[in-house]
């Protein structure tokens, strides 16, 4: 196990590297000047001599990447070219513990909705119960996210403008806090998040279920004579869960990156949010930090992923 | 094999909605507004800032107007505009000009604080504008201060600092500020706030990240800063120690809001009182134009077309001319730009000191329609005039970064075609690379044609507009008015000493006269064809009362005073 973790974190460093410099040269090589771009109507050419120099942009770009790995590995992401004076890790560290708080609520709600729908489709496949449940995954799984963001929204707006209420359109609580000042405006994002991710999960669940209750082992389980809750819970469903755990490893990774919409439309201050506007401001520092953030996500997701597969299924070793 | 019966789980989502729905209709207030004042508790103005953080809340390096609207609530200077855009003493209780126009005296009103108490001298004033100068500072909008006697060799680090040289402290109470040539202008350029009064004690203690400690003083406006997060904004309450009369609003909340559509929905679901800075998405603008909340006002920036004198055709006031009237500015304002923009001949921005009412067009056509028929009869006079049978290809370049210029644009060159039978090519450029394009066609026969452009005034004067686009040895004379090998360059020449007699007139009656006589010249010469002038569209609550909107989209500090809300 151990040396196994070992090699996955040497894999870890080479991804790393060839993210940022893939990340590095996509930047270097961009039409426009992001100093320029920072300057306005107004344009003094001492000026953008002396900012190019002091972001280290006049160097040549070797020169340039070499300093961003040199600043990296003493995780340093830079300074931000739009917020003057701030580092770039200023800037995410605040971004991270709320993008993590909603991809995990977001997730616990994928699950907590997906799994036992797909189950019930399974166990009653065919039935209009089954018809009714993968219908709507359908339809949800075909809408983009922001749709369905955009279409919260506007209910919002439409009922506390029937009623006068203020409930929140678009904003966050303190992370990982759940007064109901910091947890109101939370409700609907997750759920939005929930509701556009459940259905993939509902429609592994029914397959992979399928799948199981058609083996010898189920049908000898209930041959048993054992009750059907015990053949589903007990055997049927574990060895559904194999298949699920592989894709949950790559969702965890990918969780940061599903937010990017939900957090943009509800202005919801994460990693996603700052992600998208940085790339509006060609500030290519904060791009680069969260494509490495990113990068690093993934490639934990998977690892988890791994290590879960293990206590799911004991054949399995890591080695 | 025996059936249960489950709860039927494809409902969760649908019943999880229904939840939040009820919930959302709990707690209903009404929305009709009355004459009563609001309790102070109630008295909270939360304004959206957009999707992101402000850039910078040092007002030595504010750019942005979101930026700027805050600092100005924090911070004061020696002088500020009011809610009329008429030029007044604000940290200053009086100030006096020497005879020769270089040295400003500012005596300061007695007994001034900074927010956490500490006294407020005429140092301070000087270390702060100082502060801007120096090098150190980064500071991107020093070139306000570029009147400043010596201002290039603090800027290039020739000389550390101009404190006892041109920044003068005789006394705690007074202040004096010398500058390099007589500049009618100085004090309209001295209302940036780049030359605000910050408080040395808190920069010298937290250097650049200063801003993020205003919790413990710094300011000396009408709020102070209670708290301030990166990812959420800023809350302000009363500074007691400000000198003018306290404002009413009790909470002053600044929030990050999202993009344009995400803020607006924020509006409607009561989350702010007003849209501010932000403004409406564009599509939805006709839909609440008749809402009691729906307001609308011109601000200080012109988008214009020029060209270039020294690329002929243009070398000929008649074919310019014949360009400028056969644009339909009034159709492109209503269809393009739906009327959310006006639609205008001038140069110098309505609203602002020196408009010229009276401005006549191009060869004396006063309508937003231009004249098709004038036209074509100038385009031919052009023409014989410079022995030509037909146009050349007119190479007309715009920035594709704003949908409705690309718009404007097209329709423009489309106009060009009809009426004038140019054969019109149109170049896209983003804004960044076609403003150094423009930079480039500085004394460049080879520079830019034709092109778009815009221009917000940095301080509502004339000079801003005028002498700062055609005055000789400007950077931003791209157009090479004056300097170019026309037969009426020596005309153009008397305006440019016209201008720079303004500039140094401290009669300002007599100055704003000469503006508008060399406007007047500039427009018929078709220095600009201006197309319109920006309009704001906002959203403000109907129990929000005593914001006066103005060109500047700025509020005065002690106009806080007279802002409050009703139950």
């Amino acid at each position: 196990m151990l040396q196994f973790l070992i090699k996955r974190l040497i894999g870890l460093i080479f991804v790393i590297v060839g993210i940022t410099f893939i990340t590095f040269i996509m930047g270097y090589l961009a039409p426009g000047d992001p100093i320029r771009a920072q300057m306005g109507d107004h344009f003094d050419y001492h000026t953008w001599l002396m900012l190019r120099h002091a972001y280290g942009l006049d160097l040549p770009w070797y020169q340039q990447y070499y300093n961003y790995l040199v600043h990296l590995a003493h995780l340093d992401f830079g300074m931000s070219f739009k917020y003057q004076n701030r580092a770039v890790w200023d800037i995410l560290k605040d971004g991270v513990p709320v993008s993590l708080e909603l991809a995990f609520w977001g997730l616990i709600v994928e699950l907590l909705l997906g799994i036992p729908i797909g189950i019930l489709s399974a166990i009653r496949a065919n039935s209009w119960i089954d018809t009714l449940n993968m219908g709507v995954a359908l339809v949800i799984y075909a809408l983009p996210p922001f749709v369905i963001a955009i279409l919260a929204q506007v209910i919002i707006v439409w009922i506390d403008g029937k009623t006068g209420a203020s409930w929140p359109s678009s904003s966050w609580g303190a992370p990982w806090q759940y007064d109901w000042t910091d947890l109101q405006p939370k409700i609907v994002p997750i759920l939005v998040y929930g509701a556009a991710g459940y259905a993939y999960f509902a429609r592994l669940a029914r397959t992979t279920m399928l799948e199981v209750l058609r083996q010898d082992y189920v049908r000898t389980a209930r041959a048993k004579g054992l009750h059907e809750r015990v053949v589903i819970y007990w055997h049927a469903l574990r060895n559904a869960l194999i298949p699920l755990v592989t894709v949950l490893g790559v969702a965890i990774g990918l969780l940061v990156a599903g937010t990017f919409f939900i957090e943009q439309i509800f202005n919801i201050p994460g990693i996603g949010r700052i992600s998208l506007q940085s790339v509006i401001d060609l500030d290519y520092p904060v791009i680069q930090a969260t494509v490495v953030l990113l990068a690093v996500g993934v490639v934990v997701g998977n690892l988890i992923s791994d290590i879960l597969y293990t206590i799911v299924d004991p054949r399995i070793r890591l080695e | 094999m025996r059936k249960s019966r489950p709860f039927p789980l494809a409902f969760i989502p649908a019943l999880l909605c229904l939840i939040a729905l009820l919930v959302a209709c709990g707690g209903g207030q009404s929305s009709t507004s009355s004459t009563q004042i609001a309790p102070p508790d109630k008295q909270v103005l939360r304004i959206p800032i957009g999707a992101t953080d402000f850039g910078t809340l040092d007002p030595a390096l504010v750019q942005l107007a979101v930026d700027a609207n805050t600092i100005q609530a924090i911070w004061t200077g020696l002088v500020e505009w009011d809610h009329n855009v008429q030029l007044r003493d604000q940290l200053a209780q009086s100030h006096e000009v020497s005879s020769d126009g270089l040295t400003y005296t500012f005596h300061l009103r007695p007994n001034l604080k900074f927010s956490d108490g500490t006294p407020l001298t005429s140092q301070d004033v000087i270390y702060s504008i100082n502060r801007t100068l120096q090098p150190a500072t980064k500071s991107q909008v020093a070139y306000y201060l570029n009147l400043i006697k010596d201002y290039d060799k603090i800027t290039s680090g020739k000389i550390p600092t101009l404190i006892g040289d041109s920044l003068l402290a005789p006394d705690p109470n007074t202040v004096v500020i010398k500058i390099s040539k007589p500049a009618a202008y100085f004090l309209q350029a001295l209302t940036y706030p780049c030359s605000y009064v910050v408080e040395k004690k808190l920069i010298d203690k937290y250097g650049s990240k200063w801003t993020d400690h205003l919790t413990e003083g710094g300011g000396n406006g009408p709020f102070k800063v209670q708290s301030y997060d990166h990812t959420k904004g800023i809350v302000l309450v009363p500074n007691p120690n400000y000198y003018g009369p306290q404002p009413k609003i009790q909470k002053l909340e600044y929030l990050i809001s999202g993009d344009q559509d995400t803020t607006f929905r924020a509006y409607q679901s009561h989350q702010f009182d007003y849209t501010g800075v932000v403004g409406i998405p564009p599509a939805q603008i006709d839909a609440v134009r008749s809402s009691p909340e729906f307001h609308e006002y011109v601000n200080f920036r012109i988008r214009y077309i020029t060209m270039n004198y020294l690329v002929k055709p243009f070398d000929n006031i008649h074919i310019r001319q014949a360009f400028a009237l056969a644009i339909d500015k009034k159709l492109l304002q209503q269809t393009v730009f739906r009327n959310t923009v006006e639609a205008t001949n001038h140069i110098v921005p309505e609203g602002m000191p020196g408009y010229n009412p009276a401005l006549v067009g191009p060869a004396g056509v006063s309508s937003l329609s231009g004249d098709k028929a004038k036209a074509k009869q100038l385009l031919q006079q052009g023409l014989q005039e410079e022995h030509m049978t037909s146009l050349p290809t007119i190479t007309f370049n715009y920035y594709t970064d704003v949908k409705a210029i690309v718009d404007a644009s097209q329709a423009i060159a489309q106009m060009w075609q009809n009426v004038l039978g140019a054969n019109v090519k149109l170049v896209g450029t983003t804004y960044e690379k076609l403003i150094t394009l423009e930079n480039a066609s500085v004394n460049n026969p080879n520079g830019l044609q034709v092109w778009i452009s815009g221009w917000l005034a940095d301080y509502p004067d004339p000079q801003d507009f005028l002498s700062v686009f055609f005055d000789k040895g400007s950077g931003y004379n791209q157009m090479n008015y004056g300097q170019n090998n026309s037969t009426d360059a020596a005309k153009q020449q008397q305006v440019q000493k016209l201008l720079e007699t303004a500039d140094v007139n401290l009669n300002q009656t007599e100055r704003m006269q000469q503006y508008n006589q060399a406007e007047q010249q500039i427009v018929d010469d078709v220095g600009w064809i201006p197309i319109y002038q920006n309009k704001i569209q906002l959203m403000q609550s109907t129990k929000l009362h005593g914001i006066v909107y103005n060109g500047l989209s700025v509020i005065p500090p002690d106009d806080w005073a007279n802002i409050y809300f009703t139950v």
